[in-house]
C-alpha cells in the first residue's frame, strides 16, 4: 500500500499550481463569506483530488500495468479510502487554519462558533468518500459518474417522498434534528454522524473491494 | 517457469486455446500477427483477465494463488499500459522503491540517465522510444525472475529497438535461470533474441520449435505445377496457391536441396513461416 500512497500523493504534487490557484480562491472567498466557507470549500476539493487520482489510475489503459505491480485488488481499493482519509483530513485541517485565522483577526463568525461546527465536516467528507468512490473504481470515470447521479437521484426523490409523507404524519425530520440541537449540543450529533461516516465508509470499501475483483482489465 | 495447459477462453468472435512451457534460462518468443491471442494468453498468465479453462502454473504456482510477494519477482511490460504518464521518473523510481525490496534505485536513476531520458519531465513528453524503453528498464530493475513482455519493441525505429534487445540480453547474462516470454510481430527481433518460438494464430499454437531449427530446417519451396505433382510431400506441412504454381512449407529443407537441386528453395525466414502456417493449406 505504502507504493501506492507514494504513487497517488506524488500524482497529487504535479497538480501544485492547481492547488495553490485553490487555496487562493478559498481564502478570497472566505474573507467574503460568512467566515466558513474554506472549510466545506477544501473539504470537497480534497475529495475532488482523490477523484482525480482515480482518473489518472484509468487513464490510457493504466489499471492493466498497475495490478501487474506487486499489489492485489483489495490493496489498491483500501489505498483509496485511505488515501481519501488522508486528503480529507489534510484539507479540513487547512479549511481550520484559514477559518480560524479570519476569526482570530475579528472579521469571520466566532471562534467558539466556528469551533462547534469545525467537526461536523469530518463525517460530511466520510459521507461523500462514501458515496463517491465505489462508482468510478467499479464503472470506469465515465460510466461511473452517469451510475452515481442515477442512484443519488433516485436517494433524494426517495427522501423527498418520506419527507412528504412524514410531513402529512405530522413529523418533520428537520424540525426533530434541529430540537435535538438546541437541547443536546452539536456535539452528541457530531458523534452520531461520525460513527455513521465511518459505518457507511466501510461498507462502501467493501462494496469496491468486491467490485474491484470481478474486472477485466 | 512457466506451464500453461489448454489455457481458453472466449469472447465474440474469437476463441484461445493455449498449451506452453517456458523454461528457466530460456528466451521464449511468442509470435503472430495483431489479434492472433498473443495479448489475450499474456493478460491471462498476468490475472488481468479470467480464463475460462485450462490452467496456468507461473513460478511453479497455480496463477489463481499468486501473492504480492510472487509479482516481485516477474517483471512486466505491456505494449498498451504502463504508469501514468503524469509521473516524471522520479517519482516512478519512488513508487518501485516502496513496491520491491530489491529495486535499485540509484542504479536505476543512472540507468535512465545514460539512456537519455530527462528525470524530471513528465512521461507524457517522452517520445515512443524513451516511453518504451523506460518500461523495458522498470520490468528489469528489480532482480526479477521471469520477465513477460507485450511487444516491448512494437512502433519503435532500428536503434530504439537494438537498446531494448540489448537491455534484455543483459539482463539473461547477470543470472542463470532467468526466463523471458516475448511477444512480438517483429520477426527480426525474435530470430536474435529468442531460443524457441511458438507461433500463434486465430487463439490457436500452430508451431513450436527452436529457433535454429527454425533457421536452419525451415524454407519455402516454389514449385510449379508440374514439379508439384511430381514431388515427394512427405515433408511439407503447408502449401499456398501462388501465380506460378505452389508455395510450400517444408522443415526438411536438407531433404529437398539435397534430391531436387533443381527446385527454387527460399530459406524459411520467420515471417514466410506465419504467412504459410497461417495462410496456407494444410497437407
Amino acid at each position: 500500500m505504502r507504493g501506492l500512497l507514494v504513487k497517488d500523493f506524488r500524482l497529487l504534487l504535479q497538480q501544485k499550481m492547481v492547488i495553490i490557484v485553490l487555496l487562493v480562491v478559498a481564502i478570497t472567498l472566505n474573507m467574503n463569506g460568512n467566515g466558513s466557507f474554506a472549510l466545506g470549500y477544501l473539504c470537497f476539493v480534497g475529495i475532488f483530488l482523490v477523484l482525480n487520482t482515480l482518473s489518472y489510475d484509468e487513464f490510457d489503459n493504466g489499471y492493466a500495468f498497475l495490478f501487474t505491480l506487486p499489489i492485489d485488488r483489495k490493496t489498491y481499493a483500501v489505498e483509496k479510502y485511505v488515501f481519501g482519509i488522508l486528503m480529507s483530513l489534510i484539507c479540513w485541517l487547512a479549511g481550520v487554519v484559514i477559518t480560524l485565522v479570519q476569526s482570530l483577526m475579528g472579521s469571520g463568525m466566532p471562534v467558539e462558533q466556528l469551533l462547534e461546527i469545525c467537526p461536523i465536516y469530518i463525517p460530511i467528507c466520510l459521507v461523500f468518500l462514501a458515496i463517491m468512490i465505489p462508482f468510478p473504481l467499479i464503472f470506469g470515470r465515465e460510466k461511473g459518474m452517469i451510475v452515481m447521479f442515477v442512484i443519488v437521484g433516485i436517494v433524494v426523490l426517495f427522501i423527498c417522498i418520506a419527507e412528504k409523507q412524514f410531513k402529512n404524519g405530522g413529523l418533520l425530520v428537520m424540525d426533530w434534528i434541529e430540537k435535538s440541537f438546541s437541547n443536546t449540543g452539536y456535539l452528541f450529533f457530531e458523534l452520531i454522524f461520525l460513527a455513521v461516516g465511518v459505518v457507511l465508509l466501510a461498507i462502501s470499501c467493501a462494496v469496491s473491494v468486491a467490485g474491484i475483483q470481478k474486472k477485466e482489465f | 517457469m512457466l506451464k500453461i495447459d489448454h489455457l481458453t477462453k472466449k469472447y465474440k468472435n474469437f476463441s484461445l486455446d493455449c498449451t506452453m512451457e517456458i523454461r528457466p534460462g530460456q528466451v521464449t518468443g511468442l509470435i503472430g500477427k495483431n489479434g492472433a491471442g498473443k495479448s489475450t494468453t499474456f493478460k491471462s498468465i498476468l490475472g488481468l483477465v479470467r480464463p475460462d479453462g485450462g490452467s496456468i502454473e507461473l513460478l511453479g504456482k497455480p496463477v489463481q494463488t499468486f501473492t504480492k510477494k510472487d509479482r516481485k519477482q516477474i517483471g512486466v511490460v505491456l505494449s498498451d499500459s504502463g504508469f501514468s504518464s503524469y509521473l516524471t521518473i522520479k517519482d516512478i523510481a519512488a513508487v518501485l522503491a516502496n513496491m520491491y525490496e530489491k529495486f535499485d534505485k540509484k542504479e536505476f536513476m543512472n540507468r535512465c540517465s545514460n539512456s537519455e531520458m530527462p528525470l524530471d519531465k513528465k512521461i507524457k513528453e517522452f517520445s515512443t522510444g524513451m516511453k518504451a524503453k523506460l518500461k523495458t528498464l522498470v520490468a528489469v530493475s528489480h532482480d526479477a525472475d521471469f520477465l513477460i513482455l507485450d511487444e516491448p519493441t512494437v512502433g519503435l525505429d532500428v536503434t530504439a529497438r537494438d537498446e531494448i534487445l540489448d537491455m534484455l540480453r543483459d539482463y539473461m547474462d547477470e543470472k542463470e535461470n532467468r526466463a523471458i516470454l516475448i511477444s512480438s510481430h517483429i520477426s527480426s527481433d525474435l530470430e536474435t533474441l529468442c531460443d524457441d518460438l511458438y507461433m500463434i494464430d486465430h487463439g490457436q499454437i500452430l508451431l513450436h520449435e527452436d529457433t535454429d531449427v527454425l533457421l536452419s530446417d525451415y524454407a519455402v519451396l516454389k514449385l510449379s505445377e508440374e514439379q508439384f505433382a511430381a514431388m515427394d510431400k512427405k515433408y511439407f506441412l503447408r502449401k499456398k496457391r501462388e501465380s506460378y504454381g505452389y508455395a510450400c512449407l517444408t522443415d526438411h529443407k536438407r531433404y529437398y536441396t539435397d534430391n531436387y537441386p533443381q527446385i527454387v528453395i527460399e530459406k524459411g525466414g520467420i515471417d514466410e513461416l506465419i504467412v504459410m502456417m497461417a495462410g496456407g493449406e494444410e497437407i
